[in-house]
């Protein structure tokens, strides 16, 4: 899937609360850049085989089958068929659909409220670790034309690659083809001979948890290496091209068997997003956006995130409000930059819509954590997991290392942690600005308070004015009223 | 030799009377540095005969191997003045009794107009300005733009006429004529003063007039000078004529009959004009005896003018011993002093009638009163006008005035950023200074503490600074009034580092840079580009330098300059743009107009501010643009950033909820004015009128996450709606230049769409100044490609003046404002193509 579309505010928007039926009817699927699958690509007999087993292995009996948005129509099909599989036990299957966060993410939450006890997880995953249930990701099997693609590889990239640590990576279509592990499976060998490389790396993408963790041994750091992407160029290849920086990469477009070459985008990208990061080291106030609430770790970080701003004087505020959206984000007025805590899939930081800036747990780091100063990242980190203790782009926060003052390069101001040897404004010019004249013209235009508004809702004048007596109501039907 | 101590200097700080405070102005390559070594070389610093050559205030590299000045240095020095001279200063707060000792604080700044801000920032914390004039080109065009910038923060102006060697040498200028052009120069300065100041306000008059001795006449370079002072002093005797009546009848419409030995007023066959009689023959002869080798001339003539050579220099000839006699004849730095300690302002006079321009806050407060009589044991008040680099990089001396008070070592004190407002807690902070300093040129000197009236350094303050700011012990104190450039960052350039992974480099060196100049702004833009904006291509290419070099020191690569556009309207919106919130429950309707003429100028110039009553705002934009007055009354805000050049009015009638979504239509309003619909740049002149609002009942389905988007949509629904166009800065270009020349200027300047508008000769010289407005954007190469067309003789100076709209429709996608929309769009990383209308317009 690519990303969660967002909802350009043209009017196919949801609301934050309520949404007119039409609203629903016409909202855009997540279906932009993801071919078509048919039925059999993604229920075919290995994948009956894995999931029944799975099933009866464990024992399970209630199971939830989480669909992206074009899978549905195969979802019926497929519970039906499961069910079939698993007739003698007395299994229940549930579809899920309209996920909480993203189509990516193993809804739980959902999943809990039919007390399911296991997730079967079709389409694009991110993999993140699911801390509650017990998943099973099915991949689609896509066809690969694998003589016509070493064909192709030999005749465009094996002088490139000659000599060369060359990385392959699987789209999630083409997990199938990597039979055995390592250096055993047939692929494997066929890309040696087809790309002479003098050492080669078959990977699948995402990686499986188990798998991930094996793979930290990997020398990331290599930017001299090729890296050949086996899928189309969809959002999962930029995330992959983002963190794994390489010399070039290519594109094996599997459906059209076509071959093309991208330049690695993480210099441009990561300048790109410095501007942001500008502006969290900016923010008075930030607003963690928890878009998670399976992915491990993500109570960890927000604590850790937390720690961070307090350090250096900003406040934070932890907000929830299940797939974001521009209206839902803009009612927190006062906030000056999102810090987005979801999976690595999950990817708004670059839409135009967004009234305040909304930056990755990464790029937030990168700004609050002074072991960041002046420190240029290899590779752009999506999954908070790896800026975690133990995960590989960890870095100690040290809170006696927070410069103390700075400028920046966005306001062009001076920026500072909280003034703590200043004693509190208590003159009477702070409260001036509280009963401005409702109607005078508005000044501020940076960092709104909410004691800067010139609307702070109705005034309940607490404690002003006498309790009312109680007093006998009117009864009956209107009609019956013995007085006006 | 230093001929004085710090102790000396640190003595003099506490009399108050006894200093002055003195920038060096004048238009480029007139001379000021060259002049200045004179004073520093009297003060001992450097040596007598290397005085003109060191150029001891152009401290960087670059600054002596380009000579020309790029930063403004400061130098305090001590002198002594006669006994005799002392009577001339007669007011009393501009002496101490019974003190010989004066303390001049010098900055020399520099004179191209790219650095003009620069001399602002030495404005501010001086009292005195000396004016130097080159006196064969005359007075210039920066001559006038500082000399303006002078008197508008109330600095007292004195006049030295610089290069009478080449008058004397190339032009060989007679002695009525070179009289002239003297006349000339003192009228033209004191035209420009006229215009600027008024003589019966509180600075009074501050004309300069030779026969007063604030005019002064010489050579840097050959480190000579004089004034009517000292010539009417050598005469006094011979005449038996009191010295002051001597000056008055040295100049102007006296002539002196050599027969008759009367004085006249009139020109007649055989008198002659006193100015070249007596002060002028002595130096032509004197010149044309030694230049054209008359040895027994040169003996007796010496003897006349009491020059007694030394041993050494009896062997020189030609233009070195020119040098040696004159300077010995008329030390220059002798005239200078004395025009400096007679005629220039001392704090204590000075802060009287400047305290008003300089201070925010309420005149009658505690810091006010002790600013205006400059109370050294008042609260501090200090302005910090700049960072200067220190030798530790990335550290720098906050430089400033002391204005009252006395800021010392280790001293805990309030310092404010420029956006302090008294009772918030923004941009203020509390810290000890860590050194107090006295800046000499290329050293400094740890001194103990500083009393008002003085300039001095701070260390420990600048990382609390961004480049200005104010530092005080008063609780309550306002800012000091932040500086008004002339010029503007207009031009721009990207950089980035060659090696991506120096990044946090690039941008670590740009916050040092930000601070190391008054002017640069250093911006990172949405688009990722890191934007260095200057003032000029040449201001530009030394802050790349500097950054490339000192600040981030690594190799970096740099786009060609750019300038930034702004979006403006040209019509009414052609229909009311409605636009709904997401949940369909909120709609708003609103059109836009352009703003008339000079509005967003005056907005600029603060003449119109949020800052304002609404009351006055509303009759000023009634009066003057013919605004609907209850209208005006109901402006929304400024923007972008609160203070910008478009506003929203409210034109609704009795609407329900309305005060409730002010906020968010502001915060909307913010969003899209900075951030343009046509190529994502900062909108200007555009008034947006809010026709009627329809609102959901229930507060919650009204609330922020409904309106901004709502309304920023809106905005651009009526921005497309009134005629789109695209703005470009204008330089003021003004050229001087031969005649022969002109021809090749208007060809230049047609090709790259410039236009004259005036073209003048300047009197009494064959040279032209013609005056052109040319669009930033067609000025990069322009003063090379000028040079080419001219023969090298014509040469430009170029203040950004104004913005004007681009002909052309930039929705029509031949014409030029699309492709610069396209190409700033493409850069910006934005989808290329137009704005469709439709995505942010609503059908009911």
């Amino acid at each position: 899937m690519t990303t969660l579309q967002t909802e350009t505010a043209s009017g196919s928007a949801a609301s934050a609360f309520s949404s007119s039926d039409t609203a629903a009817l016409e909202r855009e699927t997540e279906l932009q850049a993801e071919e078509q699958v048919t039925f059999e690509q993604i229920w075919n007999e290995t994948h009956r085989k894995v999931s029944s087993g799975w099933i009866r292995q464990n024992g399970f009996k209630r199971i939830c089958l989480q669909f992206p948005d074009d899978y549905l129509p195969h979802s019926n099909a497929i519970s039906v068929s499961l069910k079939e599989l698993l007739t003698p036990e007395d299994v229940k299957v549930f579809i899920m659909a309209d996920t909480t966060y993203g189509s990516c993410c193993v809804d739980e939450i959902a999943a809990a409220h039919v007390e399911a006890d296991s997730v079967i997880h079709f389409g694009n995953a991110c993999q993140s670790k699911a801390s509650r249930l017990p998943v099973l990701y099915m991949y689609p099997q896509l066809p690969l034309d694998v003589p016509r693609m070493m064909e192709t590889l030999t005749a465009s990239l094996q002088a490139e690659c000659k000599e060369r640590v060359v990385c392959v990576y699987l789209d999630i279509g083409y997990h199938h083809l990597r039979d055995q592990l390592g250096e055993e499976s047939s692929l494997y060998k066929q890309l040696t001979e087809a790309l002479q490389p003098k050492e080669l790396v078959l990977e699948v993408y995402p990686l499986a948890e188990e798998e991930a963790d094996a793979s930290k041994q990997h020398p990331k750091s290599a930017s001299e290496r090729i890296c050949l992407f086996v899928g189309n160029d969809n959002q999962r290849f930029a995330n992959l091209s983002l963190t794994a920086p390489a010399l070039q990469w290519h594109i094996f477009d599997g459906a059209s068997g076509t071959l093309s070459a991208k330049n690695p985008l993480t210099a441009q990208y990561i300048r790109r997003r410095y501007f942001y990061i500008e502006k969290c080291k900016d923010a008075q106030t930030l607003g963690l956006i928890v878009a998670t609430l399976t992915a491990e770790g993500y109570l960890d970080v927000v604590a850790r995130l937390q720690a961070m701003a307090k350090g250096r004087g900003i406040k934070t505020q932890l907000i929830s409000v299940g797939r974001i959206n521009p209206a839902k984000l803009a009612n927190f007025l006062e906030i000056d930059c999102f810090v987005l805590i979801g999976c690595p899939f999950n990817n708004m930081y670059n839409s135009k819509d967004y009234y305040k800036p909304i930056v990755s747990v990464f790029e937030a780091e990168m700004a609050l954590n002074p072991a960041w100063h002046m420190k240029y990242p290899e590779a752009y980190v999506t999954d908070f997991k790896e800026l975690l203790p133990a995960g590989r782009s960890f870095l100690a926060y040290d809170e006696q290392a927070v410069p103390e003052h700075d400028v920046s390069l966005v306001s062009g101001r001076m920026r500072g942690a909280a003034n703590a040897s200043l004693e509190t404004a208590d003159d009477p010019a702070s409260l001036a600005v509280a009963t401005q004249a409702k109607m005078a013209l508005m000044t501020t235009n940076t960092g709104l308070t909410f004691e800067d508004r010139t609307w702070q809702g109705l005034d309940p004048a607490l404690g002003q004015t006498e309790p009312a007596e109680l007093q006998p109501g009117l009864s009956g039907i209107p009609i019956k009223y013995s007085h006006q | 030799m230093v001929n004085f101590t710090v102790d000396e200097i640190r003595g003099l700080m506490d009399k108050k009377r006894n200093i002055r405070n003195m920038s060096v102005i004048a238009h480029v390559d007139h001379g000021k540095s060259t002049l200045t070594d004179s004073l520093v070389s009297k003060a001992g610093i450097i040596a007598g005969a290397k005085a003109g050559e060191t150029r001891f205030t152009d401290t960087r590299k670059d600054e002596q191997e380009r000579c020309i000045t790029i930063k403004s240095t400061a130098i305090s020095m001590y002198f002594e003045v006669e006994e005799k001279d002392l009577v001339f200063i007669t007011q009393p707060d501009q002496r101490e009794k019974e003190c010989k000792g004066f303390l001049i604080n010098l900055i020399d700044s520099p004179g191209h107009v790219d650095f003009s801000s620069e001399v602002t920032a030495a404005l501010r914390v001086t009292d005195g300005a000396l004016v130097v004039v080159d006196c064969v080109s005359g007075v210039c065009v920066q001559t006038e733009t500082v000399l303006r910038q002078a008197i508008a923060e109330r600095i007292k102006p004195i006049l030295f006429m610089n290069k009478m060697d080449r008058a004397l040498l190339e032009l060989q200028l007679d002695a009525e004529e070179l009289y002239q052009t003297f006349q000339r120069i003192v009228e033209n300065v004191n035209v420009i003063i006229a215009t600027y100041n008024d003589d019966g306000g509180p600075m009074g008059e501050v004309r300069v007039d030779p026969s007063k001795g604030s005019v002064g006449f010489g050579s840097g370079l050959h480190g000579w000078a004089f004034t009517l002072k000292q010539f009417s002093e050598m005469y006094s005797e011979k005449f038996k004529i009191d010295v002051v009546k001597l000056m008055n009848r040295l100049w102007g419409e006296n002539f002196f009959n050599a027969k008759t030995k009367k004085w006249q007023k009139q020109k007649e066959a055989d008198n002659k004009r006193s100015f070249c009689m007596y002060i002028l023959d002595p130096i032509y002869k004197v010149f044309d005896a030694i230049m054209n080798y008359k040895k027994e001339e040169i003996g007796t003539l010496l003897e006349k003018i009491g020059v007694t050579l030394k041993h050494e220099d009896k062997d020189k000839d030609g233009k070195v011993l020119l040098k040696t006699v004159m300077r010995t004849w008329l030390p220059a730095g002798e005239a200078l002093l004395q025009m400096i300690a007679i005629h220039l302002p001392s704090p204590v006079v000075a802060q009287k009638y400047r305290m008003e321009m300089l201070y925010e806050g309420p005149l009658d407060d505690e810091a006010a009163v002790a600013v205006k009589n400059c109370d050294p044991d008042g609260p501090l008040m200090m302005y910090i006008s700049k960072m200067v680099p220190t030798s530790d990089k990335g550290r720098f001396y906050a430089f400033g005035r002391v204005f009252s008070g006395k800021v010392a070592t280790g001293q805990k004190c309030r310092i404010m950023g420029p956006n302090y407002t008294p009772g918030k807690k923004e941009d203020l902070y509390e810290k000890a200074i860590q050194r107090t300093i006295l800046m000499m040129g290329r050293y400094v000197e740890a001194i103990e503490d500083v009393p008002s009236g003085n300039i001095c350094g701070l260390v420990g303050v600048d990382q609390f600074l961004v480049k200005t700011g104010t530092i005080t012990t008063f609780k309550d104190a306002h800012n000091m009034k932040v500086m008004k450039f002339s010029v503007s960052p207009v031009v721009r350039v990207a950089v980035e580092p060659k090696n991506p992974a120096d990044l946090p480099k690039l941008v670590e060196g740009l916050k040092r840079l930000a601070k190391s100049d008054p002017m640069v702004q250093c911006i990172i833009e949405e688009s990722g580009e890191h934007i260095i904006a200057g003032a000029g291509e040449l201001h530009l290419e030394i802050c790349l330098k500097d950054l490339e070099e000192d600040h981030a020191c690594i190799p970096l690569k740099k786009s060609d300059p750019v300038v930034s556009y702004r979006e403006t309207v040209n019509d009414e919106s052609d229909q009311m743009c409605l636009s709904k919130s997401p949940n369909k429950h909120n709609r708003l309707l609103m059109k836009a107009l352009p703003m008339p003429d000079g509005l967003p100028e005056d907005i600029d110039n603060g003449e119109v501010s949020s800052k304002d009553d609404f009351k006055a705002r509303a009759r000023y934009l009634a009066e003057k643009y013919d605004y609907d007055i209850t209208e005006a009354r109901k402006i929304w805000c400024f923007g972008p950033d609160g203070t910008g050049p478009n506003f929203v009015l409210d034109c609704t009638k009795s609407v329900q909820y309305l005060n409730e979504i002010k906020d968010s239509v502001v915060a909307g309003f913010q969003w899209a004015s900075k951030e343009g619909i046509m190529a994502d740049e900062n909108m200007r002149g555009v008034r947006f009128n809010i026709y009627d609002v329809t609102l959901h009942a229930d507060a919650i389905h009204r609330g922020g996450g409904q309106i901004i988007p709502t309304t920023r949509r809106c905005l651009y629904a009526a921005a497309i709606t009134a005629g789109p166009r695209l703005m470009e800065p204008v330089y003021l270009c003004e050229i001087q230049c031969p005649e022969v020349a002109v021809g090749g200027i208007y060809g230049v300047l047609n090709r790259r769409r410039g236009h004259v508008f005036e073209e003048n000769q300047v009197v009494g010289t064959p040279m032209f100044v013609v005056k052109a407005y040319l669009p930033v954007n067609e000025s990069f190469g322009f003063t090379a490609d000028l040079r080419s067309n001219t023969g090298g003789q014509a040469f430009p100076q170029c203040v950004f003046d104004h913005w004007q709209v681009l002909p052309g429709d930039p929705c029509e996608p031949a014409s030029k404002p699309y492709q610069i929309v396209q190409d700033t769009r493409k850069r910006k990383g934005l989808k290329e193509g137009l704005p469709d209308l439709s995505q942010y317009l609503d059908k009911l």
